[in-house]
Order: structure tokens, then sequence, then C-alpha cells
């Protein structure tokens, strides 16, 4: 072979669409792969979610904000509030880690961009289309109303009192059904975004820049890319179950023929416990990037900041009964995440002394991008205080 | 007075004026808080509000100090001028571990009485030291109570006792009560807050819940709600215990085991005659009087209440002592003639999601003779 046949003179195949080329313009955000501008997608998207869960939140709000009130059916009300849990922690939390992690990771680490730049956007795109799918809900049949949580067998329908002359009565709608299938699209695209950014940061880092040399926001996201690769296909199978038991007669969560309630309530919590961290380690990474910054002073203990960050993240798989101590698990199980449960609070603690290390003999100016991180000390601690 | 001042004046009295306000919602009696778990009325919920007031004030600490350590590090180290340089430092080591180790103590100190609580819950007390007999219960015999959730209502049956009654529990004060929590249906939590904790009604398992109530020498009220989210009734589902000193809960028994009367004649026979026939109502609820006596192991109508072995879970709730309660439907409505025949009329449309229906074959007077039947049964 010579030179003469370089890949540069071989013509693009007839058969196919031809490569976007726009870098303007609306095409170019529909076709593009680029990191920041799937950074900016995801903000966006995120941002209108938010409005819309507000919305939801405000005429739940409304509703309780007199005695007897009648702004909303009951159906109504619980369709809203199940709405806006769901909409809050899978379509607004979620994509905002996304979409900092999309627009910053690379930068932070020299990389020109994610290691798969069209997973990422297909990502996005099946993120945005399970966030469609699920409120759209709303305008084909009533939207879920299951609570946050859907647990079986109320989300299933298949209890004995649904059966017979009483069906009909109290019949949950095909709402359930969007619910399960649309958490199911957004996790594909969580899924995808977790492979992506640990590949990333495992394989793309600028020469010299070793692990401990990562900034911390880096290391978070890495850690939160983990806990989605273990935690999303857990709630798959919850997903899935609820989904065969509503169409094909399944009884995994059905009592009267040997099945479980609590398999659902643990496999769910699983995945929803180190979801809690999924949502706030990225949120730990910022404020360990802007404090010291702002406070013109490297971060104190850059070291036990990682390692607490990573200790939550291993500990966060121990602790998901603790959302169970009501629904009879005896006293063992009690015991041991309660446990488990006041332990994890220690790597948090240590979080917010070094974050209190940092600004401690700096010189902090309290422009408003550091007025939030120092909001969420607060937060945080008041929080930790009251649990 | 200078401009700055003022607003110093205007933030320090909202800040009063707001501490005011909230501490104003922390006072409060039984009567103006029925459900407040922060006022228990009995020894477990006392256990477990003692162990959250031990948590609360150890976090109060912790909350001040670290709170504080914020607002002095962000007032002291503002930045004064552009041109400042911090003197550089990236830890220390010692102080690091000793901020790791510190939280780790105290948590592991907060353990022990947490331990030894969730242990003491499930523990099942012996009765040898009840000091009032309680003419229904052998000596040394806790009353167990099956509690079961149904959508929107709670079932409770007395198996040592052969009673089953709904929505009011009725137990004797100052005994410990051994609940057995279950569910037909979906998942609900049973929550008396003055009593003792949540415990979820779980299909297919029945988990103990431990309750004894304070001894007041007279019959005293305790409410509770459904604590897991069971669909459109869910804030509808309401329940209510009545604890009794152990003479007055003799009594009780004594009446709820006794069968109902049949009616001779008038309306309230013509009422019976709809409830077992084109009424079918009783294809849903339980009425035992001696035509429809409940059994026992054997299949014979049982002599002894405490062989009514067989005690059925129906869709709705045993009708045999109806009026000796006080409200119905989820423990939401008043019980009153007028009210019953709302209900019986229209159901749905009293209670969002009720199971039980409209009833197309029911005239009005039909239902006025179901509720003169209902009436006879004190």
């Amino acid at each position: 072979m010579t030179a003469a046949t370089a890949p540069t003179t071989v013509a693009a195949p007839k058969t196919g669409l031809h490569r976007p080329t726009a870098e303007t313009g609306f095409w170019s955000w529909i076709t593009t792969v680029d990191h920041k501008k799937l950074g900016i997608m995801y903000a966006v998207t995120a941002l209108v979610f938010f409005v819309l869960g507000g919305l939801e939140v405000l005429l739940v709000r409304l509703q309780l904000a007199q005695a007897d009130g009648n702004i909303l059916t009951a159906s109504q009300y619980n369709q809203l509030f199940t709405m806006h849990g769901t909409t809050m922690v899978f379509l607004v939390v979620m994509p905002i880690a996304a979409a900092f992690g999309n627009y910053l990771v690379p930068l932070m680490i020299g990389a020109r961009d994610v290691a798969f730049p069209r997973i990422n956007a297909l990502g996005y795109w099946t993120f945005l289309f399970g966030g469609i799918f699920l409120t759209s809900s709303f305008f084909l049949g009533g939207a879920p109303d299951c609570a946050w949580v859907c647990y079986a067998p109320l989300s299933t329908g298949t209890y004995p009192a649904s059966a017979g002359v009483l069906a009909g009565t109290h019949y949950l709608g095909s709402g359930v059904d969007f619910w399960a299938l649309g958490i199911l699209f957004t996790g594909i695209g969580s899924l995808t975004g977790a492979i992506n950014f640990i590949v990333t940061i495992f394989n793309m880092r600028a020469p010299g820049m070793d692990f401990m040399r990562m900034p911390v926001f880096v290391w978070m996201m890495l850690i939160i890319s983990f806990l989605l690769l273990f935690s999303i296909p857990v709630v798959t199978v919850p997903l899935i179950e609820v989904v065969y038991a509503r169409h094909f007669d399944a009884t995994f969560f059905d009592a009267s023929v040997g099945g479980d309630p609590l398999i659902y309530q643990h496999l769910f919590w699983i995945f929803g416990h180190p979801e809690v961290y999924i949502l706030i380690l990225p949120a730990m990474g910022i404020v360990s990037e802007v404090l010291p910054t702002f406070s013109r002073k490297p971060l104190f203990g850059y070291s036990f900041v990682v390692f607490s960050g990573a200790a939550i993240g291993f500990m966060g798989f121990g602790v998901w009964a603790h959302h169970m101590f009501t629904s009879g698990l005896g006293p063992m199980g009690v015991a041991a995440f309660s446990v488990a449960t006041m332990f994890i609070a220690v790597p948090t603690g240590v979080k917010i002394f070094n974050w209190l290390g940092t600004i401690w003999g700096g010189s902090l100016r309290m422009s408003t991008q550091c007025s939030s991180p120092s909001g969420l000390l607060r937060c945080l601690s008041s929080a930790g205080c009251l649990v | 007075m200078k401009k700055t001042d003022r607003r110093l004046w205007l933030v320090w009295i909202a800040l009063v004026v707001g501490g005011l306000l909230l501490l104003s919602a922390c006072g409060g009696n039984a009567d103006e808080y029925p459900q407040s778990a922060l006022d228990p009325a009995g020894e477990y919920a006392r256990k477990t509000d003692h162990l959250f007031k031990i948590t609360l004030i150890i976090a109060a600490i912790v909350f001040v100090f670290v709170e504080g350590m914020i607002i002095v590090a962000v007032a002291k180290y503002r930045r004064r001028n552009n041109d400042e340089r911090p003197k550089q430092t990236h830890g220390n080591t010692v102080l690091e571990i000793g901020w790791t180790m510190l939280p780790a103590l105290v948590l592991a100190v907060l353990t022990v009485p947490t331990l030894s609580l969730v242990f003491e819950l499930a523990d099942v007390p012996d009765t040898s030291d009840r000091t009032v007999p309680i003419a229904s219960l052998g000596a040394e015999e806790p009353l167990e109570v099956t509690i079961i959730g149904h959508q929107f209502w709670w079932e409770y049956q007395y198996p040592q006792l052969g009673i089953q009654t709904a929505n009011e529990l009725v137990i004797p004060e100052g005994e410990t009560v051994v609940t057995n929590v279950t569910s037909v249906d979906v998942i609900h939590s049973f929550w008396v807050p003055r009593l003792a904790g949540k415990q979820d009604a779980v299909p297919g398992r029945e988990v103990p819940l431990l309750i004894k109530a304070d001894v007041t020498g007279e019959p005293t009220t305790y409410y509770g709600q459904c604590a897991e989210f069971c669909q459109l009734s869910h804030a509808n589902m309401r329940a209510h215990v009545v604890a009794m000193p152990a003479a007055d809960f003799d009594q009780w028994v004594q009446e709820q085991q006794q069968l109902a009367a049949a009616p001779t004649g008038g309306d309230a026979a013509a009422g019976r005659d709809l409830f077992f026939g084109t009424g079918t109502c009783s294809g849903c609820h339980v009425l035992w009087d001696d035509d429809h006596a409940p059994m026992d192991a054997d299949g014979n109508p049982a002599v002894d209440p405490a062989d009514r072995s067989m005690i059925r879970t129906m869709a709705g709730p045993n009708l045999t002592h109806l009026f000796s309660r006080d409200r119905f439907a989820g423990d939401i409505f008043e019980l009153n003639s007028q009210n019953l025949h709302d209900w019986i009329r229209d159901a749905p449309a009293q209670k969002p999601g009720s199971i039980m229906p409209y009833f197309e074959n029911l005239t009005d007077g039909d239902i006025d003779d179901i509720v003169a039947y209902l009436e006879t049964l004190k």
C-alpha cells in the first residue's frame, strides 16, 4: 500500500446520509455530537422540565392552601404529585449533572471531547424522548398516579380488591406504563452517559494528570458514573416486572400466589439510595471547585474530599433499606441499616469541615456564584442534623 | 438614624417575628394536635420520643457549632481588598483525621440507645404483672389484634375473643397489645402517632407492632391516619383507638360477642330482607345473627365466641355492631342515619375511589329501610 491511497481520497459511500456539516443554526444543534453543545442542550432541557415540575407542584400547593380545597380532583392531585417527584428527580436534577459533566469534564481533563461523542448524543436524545414520553401521559389517558416510587402492588393493579365487580372504580390508568417505560428510556440515557464518562476519565486525561491530580468535580463525576452503572440496571428489573405484571399477568409482587411486594421496594431502593448521591455528588464537586477559587486558597485536604466522596459512593449501596424501616424487616434488618445509615454521615461531615477549612484563613469574595455553595453548606449541615 | 442602621433594625425585627412564629408552631396540646408524635401517650411511643429527643439535642449542638463556624468563617475571611493574598495551605492531616473520627465517635455513642430500642420494641413483654385483671383474657395472655388494611379502611380481628370490627380499635388501657398488621390489597401503613410508630401493612405478611396506652381511668381516644399512599382516598383513610379501663373493656367485649337480633317487623325487618337479599349488602359485609352465625373450625355455629376460628375478611366491614362505633367509611363520617343514607345511595360520590358502588336497583325507600335496620345494630 502506498501513500497515494490515503483515506482522504476515498469517495464517500453513495448510500446512507451525508455527514452533517452545519456549525450554526437549528441543524447544528439537532445533529451535533459536540460535548459542549450537548451539555448546553442537557441544561436547557432540564430547565424546561424544571419549570414544568414547578408548575405541577404549584397546583398541588394551591390545592393544599385551603382545607377541603377543590382546585383538583383526587385523581388529578395524585397525578400531579407523582409527576412532580418523577420530573424533578429524573428530568431535572439528573440531567443538570449531565449538563455540567458534559460541558466541563473534557475541558477539565484536557480532552478534545468525550470518548464516544455519538453515544453521548444518543444518550441525550434518549433522555429527551423519555422525558417527552413521560410527560405526554397527561394527554394520553392520564399521568401516572402511583407516587414517584410507584410501589407494587399499587402500581401493578393485580391485587384481589380490583378484580371482578369492583374493577373500574379505582383502576390505575395507563399512566403507570408511561412511568415505567419513561424511566427506562431516561435510564438508557444515564447509562450511556456513565460509560462515556468512565472511559473518558480513565483514558483521555492530559499527560501528567494522574488520578490524584484530577479536579474534584471530575472525581465526583467519575464516582456518580460508577453509581449509575451499578444502580440503573437494578431499577430496570422492577420497572420491567411492573410492566409484565400489568400486561402479561406476571405475579412477582402478588402475595396471594407467593410473590412478595417487598421485592419491589428492595430493588427500587438499591437504585434509589445511590440515586440520592448521584444527585448530590456533582453539586459537592462544584462546591469543591468554587470555594477555593473564591477564597483564593487551594482546597483544604484534597485527598480527604476525594476519598470521602468515594466512601459515600461505596456506602451508598449499603443503606437502601432505611427507606423501608416501617415495612416490617424485623429488628435485625432495621438495626443493621440504622448503623450503616448513621455512619454514611461521616464522609459527608468530612466534606463540610474541609470546605470550612478552605474558607478559613482565605479571602472570600461573596459573589452570586459563591453564595450558593455557602448556602449549600448551610443547608446540608442543617439537613444532616435533622436526619 | 442612618439608613444602614434602619435596615439592620428591620432585619432584627424580621428575625424575631419569624422566630416567634416558628416557636408558636411547637406549642399546643392533644386537643389542638391530636396526631402529634411529639406528645406520646403510651410506653412505646414515649420510648421512641425519648430517643428522638436525645438525637435532637446532640444534633442541635452539632448544628449550632457547624453553623456558627460557617458564619464566623464567611464574616471573618471575607475579601476586604482585591490585592489580598491569603496564606496558601493544602490541608492538615491531624486536623482532618480528627474531624473524621469525632463525628464517628458521636455516632457510635448514639448507636447504643438506637439499637437497644430497636430490639426492645420487637420484644413482646410478658403480662404477669398485670395489675387490673381483664376477665376476657387469660392471666398471662397479652391481647392480640390482627389489623388488616383495606382500600380505604382498617379491619380489626380479635382472634382470642371472636370479635371483628372496623375503623375504631378498642383496647384496654395500660396493657401491651400485640397487633399483627397486614393488608388485603395494596400497602397501607397503620399509624397512631401518640401510641406507636408506623407499621406498613404489606399483603402476605403479618408484622407485629406493640401498642400501649397510658392509664387515664376513662375511655380515651387517639387518632391515626394511613401513612402509605394507597390511591384515591388515602387521605380519607383514618382510624382511631379507644383505650378503656379493664371493666369497660370487658363490657365492650361482651357486647361485641353478641349476635345481632333480627327485628320482628316494620321498616327494619324489610331492611334486613334487603340486606341479605336483593340489596346484596351481604355480598361484601359480614353480619352475624342467629341465621348467619359465625362458624367454628368444624363448620358448625360457634357456641363459644373464642371458637369463631373462621372469621372471614370481606370487601366491607363487619356490621354486626355498627352503631357501637362513632364513625364509618374509613373513620371519616359521623355515624348517623342521614350520613348513612347518603353513603349507601352513592358511596363513590362521598369518598373518591370507594369500592362500594352506586346501587341502581335500590330506591330511596329501600335505602331508608336498610338504614332503619342498621340502626338496630347497637
